[in-house]
């Protein structure tokens, strides 16, 4: 199935597709820019590597979709990524929230400490 | 090339004695608010940074003679010269002459310096490069993340929100991500936004970047990161009121999604979550008095690494035991001094002159024989006409109580001195055809005497065991003024320093080669300018 490659962002751009075909590209960009924050650039790459995958069409500078909603619609919860790219995040780029993960061992640890204080506020 | 790798590991030790310091003062500062601690990094990372601090800018040759920096505002009780003089550094890598990096390119001689400094070169234009192509990487993977609100992305392939962008900074959150955890998480990544902390973050980078080989510098990084992101945990709590538990709860949650294959990398003991889930669980509201007692300490800190960095790392050579000092050696060329040692430098000052010298030793006083041996020339104000006139000498001797000074030896040799300096403010005039330097009106302190000579004096002064204490500070610059060159010849036994160090000062010779040398850069400067 070619469908299970598909996550949430892709979904996202299909449903907008969806909502507005046969929709002119430029307008599309217009949408993207205003709805999902996109760039034109990446329009036009998810365009193309959608219609690779043949869920949409792009003619004429007209985008249209293969795929009725219903049918994704189904597939949805296959959506999934496999692995996630967290660990490699260069951490001099970003700052982190959660940091780069943590151990079981340290994760009981830390929640003991986090019910004690529990305790205290009962 | 290895000048600059020897200034970048000056700057890199001072940093790390500095980075040290933060780092004890974080230990003692721990129970203090921690935006106070990730204030601190700024000190070292000025110090990393800029490659001159401010030194006292007083000249030991202002004792040994008079000159060119004298013209205007010589102030003789004080020793102090004109600041700008010692700092108009900016420019000086430009001003070390293309005849020295020819020189240097010709020397066919192997020398692990060189090969030291294309390494540290190298590994650090690996290090910007990866540094680029991961950033365009991870922008290409977040191309099609969406917008939930304002600059708040959701992106696939995360599982822990994050900030990157510098001008228009985007908080990424994994998608599915709601409730307290996006709430808290929010608060968190605006602390960063508002704080501009992905500058100082990329500036940390960079700095790691050019200091890679210096183990502390990347503890530094290590901890700065620590800092900045329990400084931001503090914002939340102070924001959203005391919600220890349920922000440690969420943070907790949030890492624990992120599974570890293999036993986590825990570079310092504790993963950065154990060490900030510990500290929020720790905070309480800060108390008046340990934020102002955290706000002295921090200002103390600065003041006291900032602006006094010649104590700090106080300038050091090695005494010889021919005499010479350093990598010094008798009769080198200009360009061999700049190239043995790189503290060496050639300034051109606010009256045009152009300086060869060093700058931040500092001498208390030495005992032993001094050589001196010096040339003096007046020569036309605009050097390319290259109009030469009556070799000089001319030189001050300034007398401290219970010292003794040069005064006897320089009156045997070149008669008695003369109580009017050389102004060299005024254009020379020619006097039964020959070109004669106008004197300052007013008079030569009392301990102080100034000599003429008609020759080039290159005799050498012996001078027996005697002492001279100079009990300021100073600053030692060599130096060629372009009315004047003076070249110094200084052998000591013994240096005596406030530190106990053998500090200070240069060995010249060559004098014409340094003539020479200097009348083209003045050259040099005077076509560019």
């Amino acid at each position: 199935m070619a469908y299970h490659r598909l996550c949430e962002s892709d979904y996202r751009f299909l449903s907008l597709i969806w909502d507005h075909e046969p929709v002119n590209s430029t307008e599309l960009v217009r949408l993207a820019a205003e709805e999902l924050g996109w760039k034109k650039s990446t329009v036009y790459t998810m365009v193309k590597k959608l219609a690779e995958k043949d869920l949409v069409a792009n003619e004429n500078a007209t985008v249209r979709s293969l795929v009725p909603w219903e049918e994704i619609r189904m597939q949805e919860s296959r959506c999934f990524v496999d692995q996630t790219f967290s660990g490699s995040l260069p951490g001099f780029l970003v700052s982190f929230y959660g940091g780069k993960g943590i151990s079981p061992e340290e994760a009981k640890e830390l929640q003991k400490l986090i019910d004690e204080l529990k305790q205290e506020e009962a | 090339m290895e000048r600059l790798f020897i200034r970048v590991l000056q700057m890199s030790l001072a940093g790390a004695v500095v980075i040290l310091g933060v780092l004890l003062l974080r230990l003692l500062m721990r129970r203090s608010p921690g935006r106070f601690r990730y204030l601190l990094w700024i000190v070292p990372a000025f110090r990393l940074c800029v490659p001159l601090s401010q030194t006292s800018p007083v000249s030991l040759f202002r004792l040994l003679r008079s000159g060119p920096l004298g013209g205007g505002d010589y102030t003789p009780a004080g020793l102090t010269l004109p600041l700008e003089n010692a700092i108009t550094a900016a420019g000086t890598g430009a001003a070390l002459s293309p005849a020295a990096a020819a020189q240097t390119a010709a020397d066919p001689a192997f020398s692990w310096l060189r090969v030291l400094a294309w390494v540290w070169l190298a590994v650090a234009a690996a290090l910007l490069l990866y540094s680029l192509a991961s950033s365009l990487l991870l922008r290409r993977r977040l191309a099609t993340a969406v917008r939930l609100q304002g600059r708040v992305y959701q992106a696939s392939g995360i599982d822990t929100p994050f900030l990157l962008g510098l001008f228009h900074p985007r908080i990424y959150i994994p998608w599915g991500m709601e409730g307290a955890d996006l709430e808290y998480a929010l608060t968190h990544e605006h602390c960063h936004i508002r704080r501009g902390d992905s500058w100082w973050r990329l500036l940390g980078w960079l700095i790691l970047c050019v200091h890679w080989y210096n183990p502390l510098c990347w503890l530094g990084f290590f901890f700065m990161g620590r800092d900045m992101e329990q400084s931001c945990d503090e914002a939340v709590l102070e924001r959203l009121g005391d919600v220890r538990r349920e922000y440690s709860e969420s943070l907790l949650h949030i890492a624990g999604k992120h599974r570890l294959s293999s036993p986590a990398p825990l570079a310092f003991g504790e993963s950065g979550v154990g060490g900030r889930v510990r500290s929020v669980l720790r905070w309480k509201k800060a108390k008046g008095w340990v934020t102002v007692t955290a706000m002295l300490l921090c200002i103390l800190f600065t003041v006291a690494w900032v602006t006094d960095p010649a104590a700090l790392a106080p300038e050091t050579m090695t005494l010889n035991p021919d005499g010479t000092i350093g990598a010094l050696r008798w009769g080198m060329t200009p360009e061999e001094i700049l190239a043995a040692d790189s503290r060496f430098e050639v300034r051109e000052d606010k009256y045009g002159y152009v300086w060869m010298g060093l700058e931040g030793a500092t001498v208390l006083g030495y005992t032993g024989d001094i050589r001196l041996c010096f040339t003096s020339f007046i020569i036309d104000e605009q050097l390319h006409r290259s109009k030469r006139g009556t070799p000089m000498l001319n030189q001050i001797v300034i007398d401290y109580p219970g010292e003794i000074s040069l005064r006897t030896e320089l009156t045997a040799l070149f008669g008695e001195p003369v109580k009017h300096q050389l102004d060299y403010s005024r254009e020379p005039e020619i006097v039964d055809g020959v070109l004669q330097a106008p004197f300052k009106s007013e008079e030569l302190p009392e301990e102080e005497w100034y000599w003429l000579s008609d020759e080039t004096a290159l005799d050498l002064i012996p001078l027996e065991h005697m002492r001279i204490g100079y009990p300021k500070e100073t600053d030692s610059w060599l130096q060629a003024g372009f009315c004047s060159v003076f070249v110094y010849q200084i052998t000591v036994d013994e240096w005596e320093t406030e530190t106990g160090t053998v500090t200070s000062l240069a060995v010249l010779g060559n004098a014409e080669a340094y003539q020479r040398f200097l009348e083209d850069e003045y050259v040099r400067k005077t076509e560019e300018g």
